[in-house]
């Protein structure tokens, strides 16, 4: 580049500018494929779903009926309208309790992302940008607890400190975090140079503010895409952890609990882990199609290896 | 006895979501045995996909070759079977690329990949190939030959493996070698070496050479006749020495304004071409070099100009008499 | 290439290191070890002696080392749950596990890789869309809804194959098909990004224009150079499939290996057990590690080089 070091008002000119551009082109790219466009619906229904759960839900999801127990769902025999979805094995409305579940599934899903994100992003930019010793010892843990394997730690912390979603949010975040902060570090090191980051130096700008006002937009695009990828691995973990019955605890309504409650019924009644499973898988596939499409979307030289 | 390459009214282009990339439009032009051909223009003209359109190499899709013939020996290149052409690459017709870096496959040895065509085109047998192998490397004066031949492409430089790709070209004695900016991506001086290495080798095989390049410099010395190429169209075609004195073109008076020369009496000032080439997709319905053009006339929107001959064995598509001295003063300031 | 398997060595040290220390850390000092192994209404006074005399009061950082050095010699102590030493019963449902892990990867691997090199091969066909599919399913699926769905439909409805259990190879069926899902989408996915990676490379062009059919240039040229990332992902997806995606496969299908037995040693509180059932899976993330460290200099000889 030949051309002399912008000023700051026209970097941060062409930066805002491009942005909603972005957001703009992003958008209409979305309607044009009507897989993305579909999942991204569906993550909006969930969305509201798990809002609105107290006005949607027919019943209170803990009241139980012993009489109504094991009512199979609407269309099968011996199904009633009351209950669409059927009923558990303590009478339990399901529809009701997979209602409530996606509340709870997607807040611990949403909370991890948030906190592993905002810790991870942090910790890890700096790393990048102080380099030295700070980056050297954050990478050498990062490395590490990269290492070790997730699952297995989850559920060792877990059956320690005690299942429940509280307990369930801090474990996953410890899990996730670090994967935030490697994307940040790599992210931070390739731009620390970059033409525009020095352009700033020059007009002198401080340490802080060059940090934030320019790393951060380049960093979104990615920080995003990973915190969708990062969110189905957040509901895959919760809901395997609470079916091996160390997260989420009766009489709470999760998808993983659902599953683990109905499997001795499989095959008497399967309704009762089939639709919470599928709750399950719904959710994390449209999210993974939504993140197909926003990591092609903003980056077309990124590749599939999440 | 006929030409050795005949190419009719070639037309390659690139279906791609944007629209059609009109890449090559009808050119047509003629090799010799024996002969050194130059082919220039700038990046995106079509000379490199004209050039791999001649062995079928365009990446399809979203590459195709939609229209002409390309005649060599006698047979329709752009019709024959698949295997039949198979037969023709690398073995009777063979090609040097740009960037002798990515060339080369990394993960195979450099005298696994010599070998390779040897045993596929002669027959050979891996231990005949592995001792031809070492003599090709010597040929393209790759030192210590013997002891290299197992080293991977990393292991060399960008000109020895420039010269590996020449080595690898010329293992089956090529009737025609298409060399697509084979220095471009080199040192002045390794270029110079690769050029002679390239010339000292025509001459003791006795092939045709194809040489595309977007340097006029580097035609000068090296060939015998020149097609210059703009926007996918030949636009002038002269011997060598014709096109440097008598340029019948707009263009190609424009690009010899930008070659700086030495031997010129008094020093012009370097000029450059204003504006840009069309674009491909939605392509310009008259002379592809109307917008750009100091001679131009209303007549020149009507159609795309042909080919029409301007002395002997020199074509220009200009429906303009133009000559580098009838140039209009604000050319040359 | 000595100084990456020197790396190696030194970092698996740090990783068995890691999990024993977590484990040490979950139970003894967040959770109460004596606490867990006494009777919940046990005395005091009864407590407090039982502390002394297992040294259970000493300063934790004088614990640790003895616990460590006591873990590096494999000894973990006796299992509460079945009065032996632990490691040996940690070791012993491991070939089970390996049974399951090889039959399921080598599934993933032996149709993943073809679907994906088919898939970049030709992008946009009907091939390409089923990879896409594929994986989507494959890193979007709930194992937690994938088993009991499989239960249900071959064992349950068409009576094919055994729900649960240990034995024949019809009980190995259904959980290797489970346990192949996820890496299986993984590996179709980065087997056809590398393809399409690969294929547009100018070595690929030199290639055909010596005259080689497609065929071998894929197969001579394409293939060796794109399988170099499929190698480090399976490695990992390996790893993930011992360390986490197993425990709940064996839980389901009553598969006894060594994810059931964590699992098992969390929900009977036999702390012995759960170290030292840690410690086998880490020791086989180790050894999964190296193989495929070794496997990947075999396959890539420019590892010398760099």
């Amino acid at each position: 580049m030949t051309t002399e070091l912008a000023s700051d008002d026209v970097t941060q000119a062409r930066f805002v500018n491009v942005r909603y551009k972005d957001l703009y082109k992003l958008l209409r790219t979305l309607f044009h494929d009507p897989f993305s466009t579909t999942a991204a619906i569906i993550l909006i229904v969930l969305v509201i779903i798990a809002i609105a759960a107290p006005v949607l839900s027919p019943f209170d999801p803990t009241a139980q009926s012993l009489l109504r127990r094991l009512t199979p769902p609407a269309w099968v025999e011996g199904g009633s309208e009351a209950n669409l979805l059927g009923t558990d094995l303590l009478g339990r409305d399901m529809l009701s309790r997979i209602i409530y579940g996606t509340r709870m599934s997607l807040m611990i899903g949403v909370v991890v992302v948030v906190v592993a994100g905002i810790i991870g992003t942090i910790i890890g930019m700096l790393a990048g940008y102080l380099g030295g010793r700070f980056d050297a010892i954050a990478m050498r843990f990062i490395d590490f607890q990269t290492a070790i394997p997730y699952f297995l730690l989850a559920m060792t912390i877990m059956a320690a400190i005690g299942p429940g979603a509280r307990n369930l949010i801090i474990v996953l975040s410890l899990g996730s975090w670090v994967i935030f902060a490697r994307l940040a570090r790599g992210t931070m090191l390739s731009i620390r140079h970059a033409v525009y980051i020095e352009a700033a130096r020059v007009t002198g700008g401080s340490e802080y503010w060059i940090l934030v006002r320019h790393a951060l937009p380049n960093l979104t695009s990615t920080i995003v895409t990973l915190a969708t990828l990062e969110l189905s691995r957040a509901i895959l973990t919760e809901a395997g952890l609470s079916f091996l019955g160390l997260g989420v605890q009766p009489p709470n309504s999760a998808w993983g609990l659902m599953v683990a409650e109905g499997h001795d019924y499989i095959s008497t009644a399967n309704w009762l882990s089939t639709f919470p499973g599928l709750m399950v898988m719904i959710t994390t596939l449209s999210i993974n199609v939504f993140a197909t499409w926003l990591r092609k979307a903003t980056d077309p030289v990124q590749r599939g290896r999440m | 006895m006929g030409p050795l390459l005949e190419v009719k009214n070639l037309e390659t282009q690139f279906f791609t979501k944007e629209g059609i990339v009109r890449a090559v439009n009808s050119i047509s032009y003629e090799l010799n045995t024996g002969e050194t051909l130059g082919i220039v223009g700038e990046s995106g003209c079509g000379k490199s996909v004209g050039a791999l359109s001649l062995l079928r190499l365009i990446p399809s899709p979203p590459g195709k070759i939609v229209g002409g013939e390309i005649l060599f020996d006698g047979i329709d290149l752009l019709k024959v079977h698949e295997s039949e052409i198979e037969r023709i690459r690398g073995n009777r017709i063979a090609m040097i690329f740009q960037d002798p870096m990515t060339s080369l496959n990394p993960m195979m040895p450099i005298g696994r990949q010599i070998s390779e065509s040897l045993e596929l085109h002669l027959k050979m047998n891996k231990k005949e190939a592995r001792a031809k192998a070492i003599e090709l490397l010597e040929m393209v004066r790759i030192p210590s030959a013997a002891d290299r031949i197992d080293d991977y492409p990393i292991q060399f430089s960008g000109g020895m493996r420039q010269r590996v790709m020449i080595a690898m070209a010329l293992s089956c004695n090529p009737q025609i070698l298409i060399a697509d900016e084979p220095t471009t991506a080199l040192d002045v001086t390794i270029q110079a070496q690769i050029t002679d290495l390239v010339n000292r080798l025509r001459e003791e095989i006795g092939m045709a050479v194809i040489w595309i390049t977007h340097d006029l410099g580097v035609v000068a010395g090296l060939t015998d006749r020149v097609i210059v190429m703009y926007a996918g169209r030949i636009v002038e075609e002269a011997p060598v020495e014709e096109l440097y004195e008598n340029p019948r073109h707009p263009y190609t008076i424009g690009l010899l304004g930008s070659v700086p020369r030495l031997d010129e009496e008094r020093p012009e000032q370097l000029t450059s071409i204003e504006g840009m080439p069309p674009d491909m997709i939605d392509y310009p319905s008259g002379c592809p070099f109307y917008a750009r053009c100091t001679f131009r006339i209303d007549r020149c929107l009507e159609s795309p100009p042909d080919l029409r001959a301007v002395g002997p064995g020199h074509k220009a598509a200009c429906i303009v008499d133009v000559s580098a001295s009838t140039l209009p003063s604000s050319v040359i300031s | 290439m000595l100084r990456l398997l020197l790396k190696r060595t030194v970092h698996s040290f740090f990783l068995i290191t890691a999990v024993v220390s977590v484990v040490f850390l979950t139970t003894f000092v967040i959770g109460d070890p004596v606490r867990a192994l006494l009777p919940a209404e046990t005395p005091e006074e009864i407590v407090e002696q039982y502390r002394e005399e297992r040294g259970f009061n000493r300063p934790v950082l004088i614990q640790y080392v003895d616990y460590m050095s006591h873990a590096f010699v494999g000894d973990f102590g006796d299992s509460w749950w079945q009065r032996t030493p632990a490691l040996p019963i940690a070791l012993r449902p491991l070939p089970a596990t390996f049974q399951l892990g090889i039959f399921a990867m080598t599934l993933a691997i032996s149709l993943g890789i073809p679907i994906g090199v088919y898939a970049g091969m030709k992008p946009g066909s009907w091939a390409d869309r089923l990879a896409t599919v594929t994986s989507l399913l494959g890193v979007s699926m709930p194992l937690i809804w994938l088993c009991p769905m499989l239960a249900f439909i071959f064992a349950v409805t068409l009576g094919l194959l055994p729900t649960a259990g240990y034995g024949s190879w019809q009980h190995m069926v259904l959980p290797t098909i489970a346990l192949a899902a996820l890496p299986l989408g993984r590996i179709v996915q980065i087997t056809r990004a590398s393809i399409i990676d690969e294929l547009v490379k100018q070595y690929v062009t030199t290639a055909r224009a010596k005259g080689l059919p497609n065929r071998r240039v894929l197969v001579q040229h394409v293939l060796r150079n794109a399988l170099l990332p499929v190698i480090t992902v399976s490695g990992w997806e390996f790893v993930l499939v011992v360390s986490g995606y197993t425990i709940i496969v064996e839980a389901v299908f009553g598969w006894p290996g060594v994810g059931w037995m964590l699992f098992s040693a969390i929900r009977i509180r036999d702390v012995p057990l759960l170290a030292a059932t840690a410690f086998v899976i880490a020791v086989v993330v180790v050894v999964i590690n190296f193989a495929i460290d070794i496997l990947y200099i075999i396959v890539n000889p420019l590892i010398r080089y760099e």
